[in-house]
């Protein structure tokens, strides 16, 4: 299931694995220091993390691995400009393809040779050449409701494409070649989520005539019928000499004429299509089906006349296979496969996050690649997080090292032999300016293991200050977005530039948290607000508090999207408990939010979100339910808010509806309650740009300070200064001197 | 004389008060909708309509009562000399102008000096001075009409165009003309003014006078005998070429889309890059940029000629801000209590005018851009009144300037002499944000007459092309195709020359045919007078040669025949040597026209006609003896 509401930590993060940079020593500028702020500075740690570098921090990324393992490509942000650069693996020489302005994503091409990259609303290819000119292959239309898919794997330069076709109400999946060249690979009444095609079969043939016979074919879709996903194979036999001789215009399709079988998913599973390998006649699938959690299943294709028969399942356990207790507590996160299309890898997002070979071969290269790390980092191996990207041949891996209190940007690159030693190395990807600023920062990263008022058994994770007594730091409560999102054991930049500060961060993931199986996101039983999802925040930072984590006395709750909606909760339902809170974004109501959201038709998904909805929080058909929610929420109990309180929206959030914030803001203003009201006037959901960002954090941090007491980078930008100004619609906090 | 004048000036002195009530009340109702001297074009208009048209008819109509049989006589015998006569009138018309015109706008501009936050400068002043010499001439042009002999005097009205239409640099190009021109008119109208209103003009310096502006006009109406000749028969027939345009002409182009036009331009070009870019054209986003040469305002101009915004105003305050040419600061008042309540100069914000030292006043005057940024010929600001914050954010350097203001286009663009500079829309609008060029190319296609690129947004920059019947110099039309790429590489993708032409050589250089001299001297004197003017710029470019044989040597022929008919016509009229030699000399110098304008400066009667009589009478003779 793709989750709508994701996050905005854990974007955040995300984009911070790769590229943010620490500051080691702070250098407060005194010609820049506001004079009209009212917190004194304090001298800083070295740990400290400046605004600037969070601001600025996707300065490089999307590195990608190529087919055959001997480049990568990545995306730098220069000036305004985005510039395609590719690496190569054997010499480490970097070669500037070309400089583009809003390149969003990407992608190597199937054969290697050729580079797709995304725009806004364009495709181009370009050749993983120097100074190539990128050739516009297509261009997207919102009208029909165009969107990019993936790379296609029958061409070797190719993609696949999302089209709504207006006239005949179908929407249709086609492919379009470097030429511009368009073909229908398959048409549909239902909304056509994702596909998979075969896995190419040259490997496995000795005659060159079957091989170039054999490409990759469409195999099967995913398509949103139903009220429920289903997958619906398309081979109607797995003869590929009779693929081959197929007229072209029967690999248009239709459900329900030509679908082999279907699978269904519900709307809470994340049903992925992972291979289908074609050898085998097994298709491969990351789902929980009728499951709690997500795991790897293997389903037989049998050719039969009989259509009943035709798909018999094998689920693959590999977690009880391996024998790891850990990985049953969570859903499989990820699939590795081999270029025939078998398994090779399960990774899952535990604690922190394992990868599982599937087999010897693999097996021992994951251990090549731990004893590698183990040797060269500092980190408990236990809290390892890294990220893997694989070569077609599965030799060549790309590994991004995004664990906790490591250099950011840490990236292997491995090739495995089967005659030598495998060959690991670094790579450098950034300047040596920037790599100088990459130094340990100094913090630290644990998971809670606990038992809820409930009974129900949860975990968090803590971000502390190295070598710091834990019962005399103030205590930060920071829930994630969505609610449907999850915190991990990954490098969490907006945890660490809070902890850098002096402060203790506690990431609850409390019930409705996804990653951790049906059963824990639907536990959550629609009860947000004063129910029991908050209480579950509550009792992660009580259990906290109670082995010494955090100073009971210095408490602080900050969250962006559902996360300000939990800051408003605990204030409005716990109003003694904490200090102070930071709200980002955050919904009043959350049942208001979901109206809004509806009514936004956020990404033409209306029947697929209301369902969602309707499952995990109200049915918006339904007023009573509404009514539940609303009561729930923290809108109507705004008067029982004491302690301070701060927020940021932005004017053009598509999510939550700016009016709600700044009507909610009023009453409390009205109230004469300590509210502080910041609109950025360009925003959307989320801070977006340098400046915007600059002014998000230092409300963030400047609250920290003032109630929590911790350190505080008091410079500003005249920028920052006329920005802050100009629109901090409430001040009530005070934070510039009237 | 002056008992004359006097006399002369109480005749009309009730309806020049009159219309100087009307004309102030109509000023003061203007000026409660908008600021007076920040005219909206459509005020200015009405207002040289009403008071230069006033002025002509009045030279008109006072001459013309005049003129009147008895009335003439009892004027004329007036015991003063007679260019005495003429001028007391004069002084009593020049006295009727500053009754009907200038003392409204003298009072208009004194009251807003007096009693408004509008900042009223030495220009607003010295244009009543403009406005009387433009008054004057026109005033001129009407009594000479009356007096002279020939109505071909009608065809001297185009000096107005000579005065208005070019967009001067200084104050010396705006009021040179006119003075020349008063003073010209003056010596006209007072050799015109004599007891025989029916005798031409004969000396040679008047001949001149009259003969040159006229021959200026009379190209123009040699011109537009072209519509009657060729272009309305061609319509009428169905076949004008610039509606049936013919295959391989730049007017061809027309035929295809925006996004179909690189296909015929880059028609003969094979390289991959050029296939490249046709290909990439149709899957573009079109952009286009405006690379026109405007004219900078300069220090002192009349405020008729300012066409950009004046003020920065400041809602939130009550305040607006206006730039003084003679301080060169932006002076800041209230709207309300009308106190100034700062001074802005080039590097920041002062609280009054005694703070700002000599060097922090504007070197030039800057313009308003979108009412938040300052662009002066070589610095692009932002201004914040709200918070007294100035910020530079873009300066040129290596003497390059601005050779126009901020012109649209579908993303910033601003040109330099060297090049255009195109900005992101977000970033331009963004005031915290540092002013990055997105990208810039050189300026290319014809030296003059530059107006718009168009361009295609690419994936890694864009692709240019730009059109123009001069492209290659004068009459080589052409198009040109770039590719200009975020990292600075600017590369010819191709081009295409076009060699044949929409219309025959004939009809595109008939004023050149006509008159070389004119055709060239036309272009210098508007090059003079206004630089930026876009019209027959390139001719100052163009070599003869250019023109072609076929042209030349009509050019040749018609001048030639020019000579030989001004040689036949001065023998017919009896006209003395001095005045064959003036003709002479005119033709000479101005070819068909200057033939032309023989006609409207010498008599018919008498000459023609009576010819035309005797010869009847020659054959009615020969008739009557033969019976």
């Amino acid at each position: 299931m793709t989750l709508l509401l994701y996050c905005f930590f854990k974007k955040v993060a995300k984009c911070a694995l790769l590229t943010v940079l620490f500051a080691q020593i702070l250098f407060v500028s005194a010609a820049n220091a506001a004079a009209n702020t009212t917190l004194p500075s304090k001298d800083l740690q070295s740990s400290f993390i400046k605004r600037e570098t969070v601001a600025k921090a996707r300065s490089l990324f999307n590195i990608k691995l190529s087919p055959n393992g001997q480049h990568i490509l990545f995306i730098k942000r220069e000036k305004q400009f985005d510039v395609l650069w590719t690496q190569s693996l054997n010499n480490d020489k970097q070669q500037r393809i070309f400089t583009g302005n809003g390149l969003r994503e990407a992608y190597w091409s199937a054969n290697g040779k050729d580079i797709v990259v995304l725009f806004d609303r364009s495709i181009a290819l370009v050749k993983a050449e120097q100074s190539q000119m990128p050739i516009t292959i297509a261009k997207l239309s919102s009208k029909k409701r165009e969107a990019f898919l993936g790379v296609s794997p029958a061409l070797g330069t190719g993609v696949i494409v999302h089209r709504w076709i207006h006239s005949s109400k179908h929407y249709q999946l086609v492919q379009i070649n470097d030429d511009g060249q368009e073909k229908v690979l398959f048409s549909s009444p239902y909304q056509i989520l994702n596909y998979l095609f075969t896995s190419p079969l040259d490997d496995v043939s000795d005659t060159h005539e079957l091989a170039t016979i054999v490409k990759p074919r469409l195999a099967a879709v995913k398509v949103y019928r139903n009220n429920q996903t289903e997958i619906h194979v398309l081979l109607n036999n797995i003869d590929y000499k009779a693929w081959a001789e197929a007229p072209q215009n029967k690999q248009i399709h239709h459900i329900k004429e030509n679908a082999l079988a279907t699978l269904s998913c519900d709307i809470g599973d994340p049903c992925q299509m992972v291979s289908l390998d074609v050898q085998t006649h097994r298709l491969y699938m990351l789902a929980r089906f009728e499951g709690d959690k997500a795991k790897l299943h293997e389903y037989l294709l049998k050719p039969s006349v009989d259509e009943s028969s035709l798909l018999t399942k094998r689920e693959l356990s590999y977690s009880q296979e391996l024998g790891l207790t850990s990985a049953s507590r969570f859903d499989a996160d990820f699939v590795f496969t081999t270029h025939e299309g078998k398994p090779s890898i399960v990774a899952y997002k535990n604690e922190f996050k394992t990868h599982y070979g599937l087999d010897d071969t693999n097996r021992l290269r994951l251990q090549v690649l731990h004893q590698y790390l183990d040797n060269h980092t500092e980190y408990e191996p236990s809290k390892r997080f890294i990220d893997i990207q694989m070569s077609d041949n599965g030799k060549h891996w790309l590994v991004f090292d995004n664990s906790a209190g490591v250099v950011s940007g840490s990236v292997y690159f491995l090739a495995h032999s089967s005659n030598e030693p495998p060959l690991i190395k670094r790579l450098s990807l950034r300047d040596e300016k920037d790599r100088l600023q990459n130094t340990h920062i100094g913090l630290d990263k644990y998971v809670l293991n606990y038992t809820v008022s409930d009974g129900m058994s949860q975990h968090a994770y803590v971000t502390i200050p190295k070598n710091s007594v834990p019962n005399t730091l103030p205590l930060v409560v920071m829930p994630h977005g969505g609610p449907w999102g999850r915190d991990d054991g990954a490098k969490d930049m907006m945890a660490e530039f809070i902890a850098s500060r002096g402060y203790i961060v506690l990431q609850p993931n409390f019930r409705s948290s996804v990653g951790l199986g049906r059963y824990y996101a639907e536990s959550a039983n629609k009860d947000y607000g004063d129910g029991r999802v908050q209480q579950d925040i509550i009792d992660s930072m009580q259990y906290a508090l109670s082995q010494g984590i955090g100073d009971a006395t210095k408490l602080g709750i900050v969250g962006h999207s559902f996360g300000g909606f939990s800051v408003l909760s605990a204030l409005s339902f716990t109003p003694d408990l904490f200090h102070f809170g930071f709200a980002g974004a955050p919904p009043s109501d959350l049942a208001k939010s979901i109206q809004f959201l509806d009514k936004q038709d956020y990404r033409r998904e209306n029947a697929r979100l209301r369902l969602f909805f309707a499952k995990y929080a109200a049915d918006i058909s339904d007023p009573k339910d509404i009514a539940r929610l609303s009561a729930k929420s923290p809108d109507l109990h705004w008067q029982n808010i004491k302690k301070p309180l701060y927020i940021w929206a932005g004017k053009f959030d598509d999510r939550v509806d700016v009016h709600h914030v700044r009507e909610y803001a009023s009453l409390l203003w009205n109230g004469e309650q300590s509210i502080s009201l910041f609109i950025d006037p360009k925003a959307g959901h989320s801070p977006r740009t340098a400046l915007q960002m600059d002014a998000y954090l230092y409300i963030l941090e400047y609250s920290l300070a003032k109630h929590l007491g911790g350190d505080f980078e008091d410079n500003m930008s005249n920028a920052l200064q006329t920005y802050m100004k100009r629109h901090l619609s409430i001040d009530e906090n005070q934070m510039f001197a009237k | 004389m002056l008992t004359l004048a006097k006399n002369e000036f109480y005749r009309y002195q009730k309806w020049a008060w009159l219309w100087a009530i009307l004309f102030l009340c109509g000023l003061t109702y203007i000026g409660i909708q908008r600021p007076l001297l920040a005219p909206h074009p459509a005020f200015s208009a009405i207002n040289n309509l009403l008071l230069l048209g006033g002025s002509f008819l009045f030279g008109l109509l006072q001459m013309a009562l005049h003129k009147r049989k008895n009335h003439w006589t009892y004027l004329i015998h007036r015991p003063i000399a007679t260019q005495h006569i003429f001028y007391a009138l004069l002084l009593a018309g020049m006295g009727i102008i500053l009754v009907a015109a200038i003392f409204p706008w003298l009072l208009a501009i004194v009251s807003i000096d007096a009693f408004n936050v509008f900042v009223v400068d030495t220009r607003h002043y010295v244009y009543l001075v403009f406005l009387f010499f433009s008054m004057l001439m026109v005033y001129q042009i009407g009594t000479l009409i009356i007096l002279n002999a020939s109505w071909g005097i009608v065809l001297l009205a185009s000096l107005v165009v000579v005065v208005f239409a070019p967009t001067t640099h200084n104050m010396f190009t705006q009021l040179f003309p006119l003075i020349v021109f008063n003073i010209a008119l003056l010596y006209l109208n007072v050799k015109s003014f004599k007891p025989d209103l029916s005798r031409y003009l004969s000396k040679p310096l008047a001949i001149g006078l009259l003969s040159i502006p006229m021959s200026f006009t009379l190209l123009l109406v040699l011109l537009m005998s072209t519509v009657v000749s060729y272009h309305l028969p061609k319509q009428i027939a169905g076949t004008h070429p610039d509606s049936n345009p013919e295959k391989g002409t730049l007017r061809y182009e027309r035929k295809f889309s925006s996004k179909d036009k690189l296909d015929y331009f880059l028609a003969n070009e094979e390289s991959a890059l050029a296939k490249q870019i046709k290909t990439q054209a149709k899957l573009a986003d079109q952009d286009f940029f405006y690379v026109t040469s405007s004219k900078f305002p300069h220090q002192g101009q009349l405020h008729v000629d300012d066409e950009t915004n004046l003020f920065i105003r400041e809602n939130f305050t009550d305040t607006q801000w206006q730039f003084s040419h003679d301080h060169m600061l932006f002076l800041g008042y209230h709207d309300l209590t009308q106190e100034m309540i700062g001074v802005l100069g080039k590097n920041q914000f002062y609280k009054t005018m005694e703070e700002v030292p000599e060097d922090g006043r504007f070197n030039h005057v800057p313009v308003i851009l979108k009412g938040n940024h300052l662009m002066t010929s070589t610095a692009l600001y932002r201004v914040n009144i709200a918070e007294k914050q100035l910020q530079l954010r873009y300066q040129l350097q290596d003497n390059e300037y601005f050779v126009n203001t901020y012109s649209g286009g579908t993303a910033p663009s601003l040109n330099t002499n060297k090049r255009t500079i195109i900005f992101d829309q977000a970033n331009f609008e963004d005031e915290f944000t540092v002013l990055e060029e997105v990208l810039s190319f050189p300026r290319f296609g014809p030296k003059r007459n530059r107006q718009l690129v168009n361009a295609f947004k690419l994936a890694n920059g864009y692709a240019l092309y730009n059109s123009s019947a001069n492209y290659f110099g004068y009459d080589q039309p052409g198009a040109q195709v770039y590719l200009a790429t975020y990292d600075g590489d600017f590369t010819l993708v191709g081009e295409r020359r076009f060699t044949k032409y929409n219309h025959p050589a004939w009809i595109r250089h008939f004023d050149y045919m006509m008159s070389p001299s004119l055709t060239y001297g036309r272009s210098a004197l508007f090059f003079t007078l206004s630089p930026e003017t876009r019209a027959l710029n390139y001719l100052l470019d163009v070599h003869p040669k250019e023109f072609g044989k076929q042209i030349n040597v009509l050019a040749a022929i018609f001048y030639v025949l020019s000579l030989v008919c001004i040689l036949f016509l001065c023998r017919l009229h009896n006209l003395s040597k001095a005045q064959t030699i003036t003709w002479f000399i005119l033709v000479a110098l101005m070819s068909v026209p200057a033939l032309l304008s023989f006609f409207f400066l010498n008599p018919f009667k008498g000459v023609y006609f009576k010819k035309l009589k005797r010869d009847k009478v020659a054959v009615a003779d020969t008739l009557a003896n033969q019976h």
